[in-house]
């Protein structure tokens, strides 16, 4: 690892202070308010589980699409920079600057719902292993689209389903297959910490926090996105 | 002497079965400025994307160095990291070739001075000028100093001034024993800043040389225009004089070819005299790669320039 490319990515993001005020007022423009409103907490809890999946899947996504179309990623391959190291260094780095841009909200909410600085503090892990996932997930699906429209759409239906087999947004009875599903769900801890610390009642899947299981999917697609790095680059040939 | 590239019956397809690139040779050898001619559609930037390593040809193959570390690649539309100043995205490429800050931030600052970005090179690369952005990029390849340099259309939007000091760093690599395989359709630049020349036409070879070699298969024929005030007389359809051929009249210009050069002038003027055409101007134009390649293809460089040389 070499960290040019993450270093580079954390420059970018600062050195665009626009887009990072707004990617920092916007969570908690969002959240705060439905945090804090009377509806349910299984439903308040699915919102935010939404919209943090969404942040990473899309943020990982969408720049990615960007980026090969423009030749950016091209560029930064053809310096002899690897295409794996690449991959690693721009998706860490992109899951670590939403995870500071989420903060100053999760911590509003935490606050504001009265769950406190404590849930907080049990958030973090959780909401870190999700933007990464999620950042992953993203890249995955850079291989595949080919335009911001269709990156958007793969990856709103994906980033859903994945939330759905976490069991965010009902409890499957336990000892059923949607049950075993959902305690290797990748988003299993973000699920479970926003439920609780939401105040949702337990069921018996949300009774202890299982972290290996979805630990071990998300590697998975960590490795996915390794063997699929060096398309991720690759501009479309074209006419001179 | 080892070749930097040495391609053998190389070739490319587009997925949709379009042929780009078809049976070409080519060899580059260190110290060597190779220029690709030819119009758009031609093969030139597909052969320079095989050539990066950035495509892999369908057929054929591409023996030498095509490792990333020793090829810099201006392509013909480059990005660049728009909220960071020109000097950084100079520095940050470096750092991205794994090339140490130090004496290589210094190259950069003498290479962005060069390039006429000195006053500039603090700027946001957002507000730079399609000129300004093309003198980046070339800024960016140049610094990695490496052994092959592959650049496609690099006069995009330079100007004048931009040009020669092209031609001029390029010249300047290629006496530091480094190679340039560049992409263009202008046969005047080409020609002063390569040694050798590809002309492509349809994804093949059609003629490979030095410029001189290239020219002087048209046997160096100066073309002559002669602009009058008003329309062509039928009086100039006489013979014209000795060593002149007549080619074209069209609109109020008449068109000459000869192979004796401007000796030729005193009797073409007093031809034009004797047969009472008001002479507007007369230009006179040395045969380029331009003409060189439609001589053999038939077919204009660049479709705004008129048949035949005139411009």
């Amino acid at each position: 690892m070499r960290g040019v490319v993450w270093r580079l990515r954390w420059r970018l993001a600062v050195s665009r202070r626009r887009l990072l005020l707004w990617n920092l007022l916007v969570p908690i423009v969002l959240l705060l308010p439905v945090a804090r409103s009377p509806a349910a907490a299984p439903h308040r809890a699915a919102v935010l589980g939404v919209f943090i999946v969404f942040f990473g899947a899309f943020g990982g996504c969408i720049p990615l699409v960007r980026d090969r179309a423009r030749g950016w990623s091209e560029k930064v391959l053809l310096t002899g920079y690897g295409s794996r190291t690449w991959i690693i260094e721009r998706t860490g780095a992109e899951a670590g600057i939403d995870f500071v841009e989420l903060l100053p909200a999760l911590l509003l909410v935490a606050l504001g719902t009265g769950a406190g600085v404590g849930h907080w503090w049990a958030w973090l892990p959780a909401v870190a292993q999700s933007l990464i996932v999620a950042n992953l997930l993203g890249a995955l699906i850079a291989a595949v689209v080919v335009s911001i429209a269709e990156a958007a759409l793969v990856c709103g239906a994906v980033a859903l389903f994945a939330l759905h087999f976490s069991g965010l947004f009902r409890s499957a009875a336990p000892g059923t297959w949607a049950w075993s599903l959902e305690r290797a769900g990748l988003f299993r801890p973000l699920a479970e910490s926003l439920r609780s610390g939401l105040s949702v009642p337990t069921t018996g899947g949300y009774e202890t926090t299982s972290w290996p299981l979805p630990l071990l999917a998300s590697a998975a697609v960590g490795l996915l996105v390794l063997l699929v790095a060096p398309r991720l680059a690759r501009r479309t040939a074209r006419d001179d | 002497m080892t070749s930097v590239i040495a391609a053998t019956a190389i070739g490319y397809t587009y997925p949709g079965g379009r042929t780009a690139l078809a049976g070409l040779d080519l060899r580059l050898e260190p110290g060597e400025a190779l220029g690709v001619i030819g119009p758009n559609g031609s093969g030139k930037s597909t052969l320079l994307r095989l050539l990066a390593g950035s495509e892999l040809p369908t057929t054929g193959r591409i023996a030498g160095s095509t490792d990333r570390r020793s090829t810099a690649v201006v392509f013909d539309r480059t990005p660049f990291a728009s909220s960071l100043s020109g000097r950084e995205n100079v520095r940050r490429q470096l750092a991205l070739r794994g090339i140490p800050a130090g004496p290589a931030a210094a190259s950069a600052d003498a290479l962005l001075r060069d390039l006429g970005l000195a006053d500039r090179s603090q700027d946001a690369a957002a507000i730079y000028s399609t000129g300004m952005a093309r003198r980046l990029a070339l800024a960016e390849a140049l610094a990695a100093e490496a052994r092959l340099l592959i650049l496609d259309e690099p006069t995009l939007g330079l100007d004048v001034e931009g040009r020669s000091s092209l031609v001029h760093l390029v010249r300047g690599v290629v006496a530091g024993g480094r190679s340039v395989v560049l992409a263009s359709n202008e046969p005047g630049f080409v020609a002063e800043a390569c040694d050798r020349v590809l002309l492509l036409h349809r994804g093949r070879c059609v003629a490979e040389g030095t410029p001189p070699e290239l020219i002087d298969r048209l046997g160096r024929p100066v073309l002559i225009d002669v602009q009058l005030r008003g329309p062509v007389p039928d009086s100039s359809g006489d013979e014209p004089p000795a060593a002149v051929q007549r080619l074209a009249a069209e609109g109020g210009t008449l068109r000459f070819a000869t192979s004796e050069g401007s000796a030729v002038l005193p009797g073409l003027c007093e031809w034009l005299v004797g047969r009472g055409l008001d002479v507007r101007a007369i230009r006179i134009h040395e045969p380029d790669l331009g003409h060189v390649f439609e001589t053999l293809t038939g077919v204009a460089l660049d479709p705004n320039r008129t048949r035949g040389g005139l411009s």
